[in-house]
Formats: C-alpha cells, sequence, structure tokens
C-alpha cells in the first residue's frame, strides 16, 4: 500500500501535479526507499527528453480536406439566401432567380463532381508486368522503387512498369507474398487483393490472398500497415506488429425465390468482417508460422485435410484428389521441413491412417 | 505538446473577427494528437481523421461562442471521444479495442545520452516499458506526458476519477521503474555514470 502510494506521489512529482504536502510526504518515503530516488531521476530525465510529436505530411493533407469541407458548406449555406429573395421578387425576375439558382447549382455540382473525381484513383494505362511463382518453386524480387517481394509458389503480382507516373504505388496481389516496402510518404503504398487492400504505413509484412478462399490474411511483423476489407469499406484496420488480420470475403448466398422462377444472388456482407489476432505462435526457435513458408517450412495449423492437400498441390506442384470424402475434414496440425511428397505424406499417415497412391503427381487419397 | 496560451488568443481571434489563418493554426495545433486519441477508440486513422473533422468543422459552425469555452482542450478532446463512441455505436461494434490503438506509438527518445548522463540503452528501455502498459494506462501517460494534459483534465476528457489517474501513473512509474531496475552487479556500474 504504501508502495503504491510511493508510484503515485512519483508520477505526481515527474507531472508537476505535487503540492507542498504531497512532496513532503514523497520526501519521507523516499528516506524509506532509497532505491526509488534512483528511478525518479532517471524517469524524470525521460519524461521531459521528447515530447514533440511526430508531424505528418497527413495533416497538411488532412488540413487541405477540411478546409474543402468548410468552403463548400459555405457556398451550400449561401444557396437559400437566394430562396429569401424569391418571396420578394415576382413575374419574369423569378425566371431570372431560375436561372441564378441553377447557375449556382450547376457551379457547386461542378465542384463537387471535381472534389470527387480528385478523390478516385486514377484510372491509368500504365504498361504493366506480371511476375510468378509457379506451383513448387518461390521467387523473390525487388520492386521498381526498391521494395522487396517475396512469392510464395503459385502467387502473381502484377504492378506497372514505373511507379514515377502515379503518385501511389498500386500492385495487384493473388497468393501469398511478403513484402519489405521502401516507406515513402510521398508515394503510398497499396496492395490489392480480391478480399482487401492492404495500405502500407512502413512496413515488413505477410498477405495471404488466394482468391479461391474464403479468408485473406494480414500479418504485420514490422511497421504499420492498414487493411481495408472490400465488402466492409467503412472499415480500416491499422495493425499492430505481429498482429494477424483475417478478412472474410462476402459468401455469395443463394436465396431462396419466393414466387418467382429466377434465383437471385445476394452478396451476403459478413456481420463482423474481420477479426484481430495475435500472430500464431512460434515455430521452433523464431520463424512465424505466418512466414514459414519463406525458410521453406510448410506449416499447417488446425486445417482441414482438403486444406492442406490445395497447399500441398501448390508448394509441391502435384495434384491430390480424395477417394475417401471422410478424410477431406479431418483436422491436421504439423509442419514439413525438407520431406518430399512421399515423406510428407507418410507423416501424415502417422497422424491419421489412410493409403494413397502416387503417379506421376497425381495423388490419390484412399 | 500543446501551447495553452497561443490556443487561448486564437480562441479570441477567431470569434471575435472570423479569423480564418487562425482556425488553420488551431487546427494543427491539435490535429496529431487528436487523431491519435480518436485513434486509441476506433482503431483505423481513416475514420479518425473523418471525426478530428467533424469536430473540428462544428468549431468553425459555432466560431462566435468559441471564446465562452473556458477550456477548450478538454472541449475539443471530449468531443473526440463522444464522436468516436458513437461512430463505435453506429458500427455495433464493442469497446473491445477501447484503448487498445496501433498508432499510439510514442515517439522514440531523441534525446542525447550524454547530456544526460543516461545511456541511450536506458531510454530504449524506457520506451519499451512504456510500449508494454496496458492500453489504457499507456493512453493516460500519453495524454499527460506528451499532450501535457493536467490530471483532472484526463480525468474529464476520459470521464474518470482524478484517483484512477493517480493511481495509472503510478502504475506506469513502477513499470518503468522495473525496467531500468540495474541487475545486481550492473547496478554499480550504471550508478557511477549517473553520479560522474
Amino acid at each position: 500500500m504504501e508502495q503504491k502510494r510511493l508510484w503515485e506521489l512519483v508520477g505526481k512529482k515527474i507531472a508537476g501535479e505535487a503540492d507542498p504536502a504531497e512532496l513532503e510526504e514523497l520526501n519521507r518515503l523516499l528516506e524509506k526507499y532509497p532505491d526509488a530516488l534512483y528511478s525518479l531521476e532517471l524517469i524524470g530525465h525521460y519524461w521531459k527528453s521528447s515530447k514533440e510529436h511526430i508531424e505528418f505530411k497527413e495533416r497538411e493533407a488532412a488540413l487541405e480536406k477540411h478546409m474543402q469541407r468548410i468552403r463548400e458548406e459555405q457556398s451550400v449555406a449561401s444557396l437559400p439566401a437566394l430562396d429569401e429573395d424569391a418571396t420578394i421578387e415576382t413575374g419574369r425576375s423569378k425566371r431570372k432567380l431560375l436561372y441564378r439558382v441553377s447557375a449556382a447549382a450547376a457551379v457547386l455540382l461542378l465542384i463537387v463532381a471535381g472534389y470527387w473525381y480528385r478523390q478516385q484513383p486514377a484510372v491509368e494505362e500504365l504498361p504493366m508486368k506480371t511476375l510468378t511463382a509457379s506451383h513448387g518453386s518461390k521467387n523473390h524480387f525487388i520492386l521498381p522503387d526498391g521494395s522487396k517481394v517475396w512469392l510464395n509458389a503459385g502467387t502473381t503480382v502484377t504492378y506497372p512498369m514505373s511507379f514515377e507516373k502515379d503518385s501511389v504505388r498500386r500492385v495487384w496481389l493473388s497468393g501469398e507474398a511478403y513484402f519489405e516496402i521502401r516507406h515513402d510518404e510521398a508515394h503510398p503504398f497499396w496492395i490489392h487483393t480480391p478480399q482487401m487492400d492492404i495500405r502500407d504505413l512502413g512496413t515488413a509484412f505477410n498477405i495471404k490472398a488466394w482468391p479461391s478462399d474464403e479468408t485473406a490474411e494480414a500479418t504485420l511483423i514490422e511497421g504499420a500497415i492498414e487493411v481495408k476489407p472490400k465488402h466492409a469499406d467503412d472499415f480500416a484496420i491499422l495493425t499492430k506488429p505481429n498482429e494477424k488480420i483475417v478478412v472474410y470475403a462476402a459468401r455469395e448466398k443463394q436465396v431462396a425465390p419466393t414466387g418467382r422462377p429466377d434465383h437471385v444472388t445476394q452478396i451476403e456482407v459478413m456481420k463482423q468482417p474481420f477479426t484481430i489476432s495475435v500472430a500464431a505462435p512460434k515455430v521452433g526457435d523464431s520463424v512465424l508460422a505466418e512466414t514459414a513458408w519463406m525458410k521453406d517450412i510448410l506449416v499447417f495449423q488446425n486445417e482441414t485435410f482438403e486444406e492442406l492437400a490445395v497447399r500441398m498441390e501448390r508448394w509441391y506442384d502435384i495434384t491430390i484428389s480424395f477417394e475417401n470424402e471422410g478424410l477431406k475434414k479431418v483436422r491436421l496440425n504439423g509442419s514439413f521441413v525438407n520431406e518430399t511428397v512421399e515423406q510428407a505424406l507418410q507423416e501424415l499417415q502417422l497422424i491419421r491412417p489412410f493409403t494413397y497412391e502416387i503417379e506421376n503427381g497425381r495423388v490419390v487419397i484412399k | 505538446m500543446i501551447d495553452f496560451k497561443e490556443v487561448a488568443s486564437l480562441q479570441k481571434l477567431i470569434a471575435l473577427s472570423d479569423d480564418e489563418p487562425a482556425y488553420v493554426r488551431l487546427y494543427r495545433i491539435y490535429f496529431t494528437p487528436l487523431l491519435y486519441f480518436a485513434c486509441s477508440f476506433v482503431r483505423s486513422k481513416q475514420v479518425a481523421e473523418e471525426i478530428v473533422s467533424d469536430v473540428f468543422l462544428q468549431v468553425w459552425r459555432h466560431r462566435q461562442k468559441l471564446d465562452t469555452i473556458e477550456n477548450l482542450t478538454v472541449y475539443l478532446y471530449t468531443c473526440i471521444r463522444n464522436h468516436s463512441l458513437n461512430y463505435l455505436e453506429k458500427q455495433k461494434r464493442t469497446l473491445t479495442w477501447l484503448y487498445d490503438e496501433a498508432s499510439l506509438q510514442l515517439p522514440s527518445t531523441a534525446a542525447d545520452p550524454e547530456q544526460l548522463f543516461i545511456t541511450s540503452e536506458l531510454m530504449r528501455e524506457m520506451d519499451m516499458a512504456v510500449q508494454q502498459l496496458p492500453p489504457k494506462c499507456r493512453l493516460i501517460f500519453k495524454l499527460i506526458r506528451e499532450d501535457g494534459l493536467k490530471y483532472k483534465e484526463v480525468a474529464e476528457v476520459l470521464n474518470i476519477s482524478v484517483k484512477t489517474v493517480e493511481a495509472q501513473i503510478g502504475i506506469a512509474m513502477k513499470k518503468l521503474s522495473e525496467a531500468i531496475q540495474p541487475h545486481t552487479g550492473e547496478k554499480n556500474r550504471l550508478n557511477l555514470r549517473i553520479t560522474k
């Protein structure tokens, strides 16, 4: 209790909130706990050392946007003033007023349209380049801006030949990749995937976004990223290191027709479009499950055999089919490091007995 | 750190003469701390930016009355808090992320260690200890140390008691102290360094 009071008083003194009686009380306590004097001194220095906020270029951009809002509001506010005139004026002048109102409306529309246009991402017709890591292989390359990308097997990244023509750097990803982005505030970096968009804020991170998957994942290793689920664009999730964002793709749902012969397909937006969790526990020493693929480790945690099979197809450049449907839903945990396909399958047999046939890269699970 | 004297004079200028440059200055002063604060609730920089803009739009609309606000800092932080909570309610999102924000990364210390007789290692350790504080504790620590709010103001803004603020800062002090407690043997070395 006394110690708790001691630290409260230390805080008050450092923050300049202590009154004379409290300073007296602190001095008495410090006689009893002289070690705290050392902390008091160091924390006091620390407290004063850096109080500057990081100033954003973003601040100026935000300010400009905000002042635009104020101007828009003021131009809207000036319209009713014309209306008041209308009650006084009659006949021909009423038509004149109509012209004035519509002219004002047109100008306003132009302003709004111009603003809207500026908000839209530029539609560029730049020559694009596509890089692929085929099944059974991985790839690693450097983008025109010096950012590094590692591609997992079966992944495709498309990007413009040059980033210079646009103020925004954009790449399109299908599959799984690890990015180390060269941060440049003036040229934001966006990664577009089928399920979500990711904006880099100075960073190294892993993105898993297979077009066929219901979920997509972004795992932040360092820095900061903003993740925007495609089907819930109100959300922009800021992520901190070691966090994993899982985005659920909107499901296409067949709605039973009531009295109508045609089927209506509805996009059902999930109530909770994403979850945030801490990146999975470490495998071995320092390898995260999410980025283990870069170290040639295939990690699977609580995955169904069916899901794992899809990954093994990409990993080993094979095809896997199931004769035994029951095995598809079996959940598996483990990892492959240097195993061949056969070794991997044999290890899986230890977890859950099954038989298989393999011929020319075609595996049949029985 | 917010310059409260300047803020008071800006308030007058804006209220009495619609002074737009003064308003812009006010926006610049508060933008970053308010953005961080809003972010700590809504966890999205984009949404936080909109909330800051909304609150400042209110300020502009009611500018004639601006000089009647006694403590603009508390007023603005409270508005941001209310807007943020409204936003979360509209989103039907639970408050589990309250105070647990990603962006609230305190700037690391840029002081000259020689001058302070403290090793940069110790400063780093304290930076890290701050990062590891429980989210609510860290937010309170930041509001006081960086934004320069008084205990009473923080209590008002967060709708908690001054006693809670005291206790939370006490916890932060204890954690910081633990972080820099030298291991036995090292202690003498460090003491020497401090007293040299």
